[in-house]
């Protein structure tokens, strides 16, 4: 049985993400 | 405030397009190039790095072909040589970065573009991951910004709308599951801030209930050791600002405070419960 507790700690304890940024990219042609 | 004490002190504005900063990498260095112009912007002109410097500071000078991007960690270690300390903050509350922009800090945003596509701010052709940096006034410095296309904003000081930056950091796209992309959320924030040298920072527990209580190496800024603990009272006592320390059980970093007070003192702490006071 989980209680409360235990899935407050699971978030608590959660690592962040650490997103990257994206190429940009630049299209061949200028886009009508 | 930061270190430059000069009011109103703008950087100077860093485009990452390889024609105009000759950087092979230039476009997929967003990140590199705010962070570039977080250092002009807290040194007031003294750290001159370029964009370019940056990516070469740091553990991915040349970019990884599967994700040749940089993140908020990587520029904050590559500025850390240069005596630049950001405050790195993840899932921040976007009230709190309005109010810290407002105060006269700089912070490099994190967002995704698809909010700005429709706009007269549009600086690239998809909606991706993107970084600018917001100084005072909120004249976002936007790197892929230069013009260069009809379709792409060219960078005038002209302040963002707040709800447009607001848009962009909540599109962030955290991380894809079967190709979809997890976003931030809207009214959340990832940044950091150029420090802020004369804040004082208090910590509560938002709950009564267990929480992780670290022990962290300042020399590598690296996690030692963690355990549990349980608050006795939601009473509020100072800590340091935020930084980032490296967890090596997951691979990523945490952004903690170190408490000077209180039952925890001299252990580490997830800086969401931190506040600035005012």
């Amino acid at each position: 049985m989980t209680d409360i507790e235990d899935i407050d700690d699971l978030v608590e304890d959660q690592p962040d993400p650490e997103p990257k940024n994206d190429r940009v990219e630049e299209p061949e042609e200028e886009p009508a | 405030m930061t270190a430059c004490a000069r009011p109103g002190y703008l950087p100077k504005i860093q485009f990452q397009n390889p024609d105009i900063s000759g950087d092979p990498y230039g476009w997929d260095g967003c990140q590199a190039y705010a962070a570039a112009m977080a250092a002009d912007f807290d040194t007031c002109g003294a750290v001159g790095l370029t964009g370019r410097q940056v990516r070469q500071l740091t553990d991915e000078p040349r970019p990884d072909p599967r994700s040749p991007g940089l993140n908020l960690r990587q520029i904050d270690d590559a500025l850390n040589r240069y005596g630049v300390d950001l405050e790195v903050r993840y899932r921040l509350p976007w009230d709190d970065f309005v109010r810290r922009i407002n105060k006269g800090e700089g912070a490099v945003l994190d967002g995704a573009t698809g909010p700005l596509l429709t706009t007269k701010f549009r600086s690239t052709y998809g909606d991706i991951n993107h970084a600018m940096f917001v100084p005072p006034g909120w004249g976002a410095m936007d790197p892929a910004a230069d013009g260069h296309r009809s379709y792409v904003h060219r960078y005038d000081g002209q302040p963002y709308p707040k709800d447009l930056l607001r848009r962009f950091a909540g599109h962030l796209a955290l991380t894809y599951v079967n190709g979809k992309p997890i976003r931030l959320g809207l009214g959340y924030v990832y940044a950091a801030f150029t420090r802020d040298r004369r804040s004082t920072w208090t910590w509560a527990p938002a709950k009564l209930t267990r929480f992780r209580v670290y022990q962290c190496d300042e020399g590598t800024h690296r996690i030692i050791g963690r355990h549990w603990a349980k608050p006795t009272s939601k009473a509020p006592h100072t800590c340091t600002p935020p930084r980032l320390y490296r967890d090596p059980t997951t691979g990523t970093s945490r952004s903690l405070v170190r408490m000077l007070a209180g039952e925890f003192a001299g252990g580490y702490v997830n800086a969401v419960h931190a506040t600035e006071v005012p």
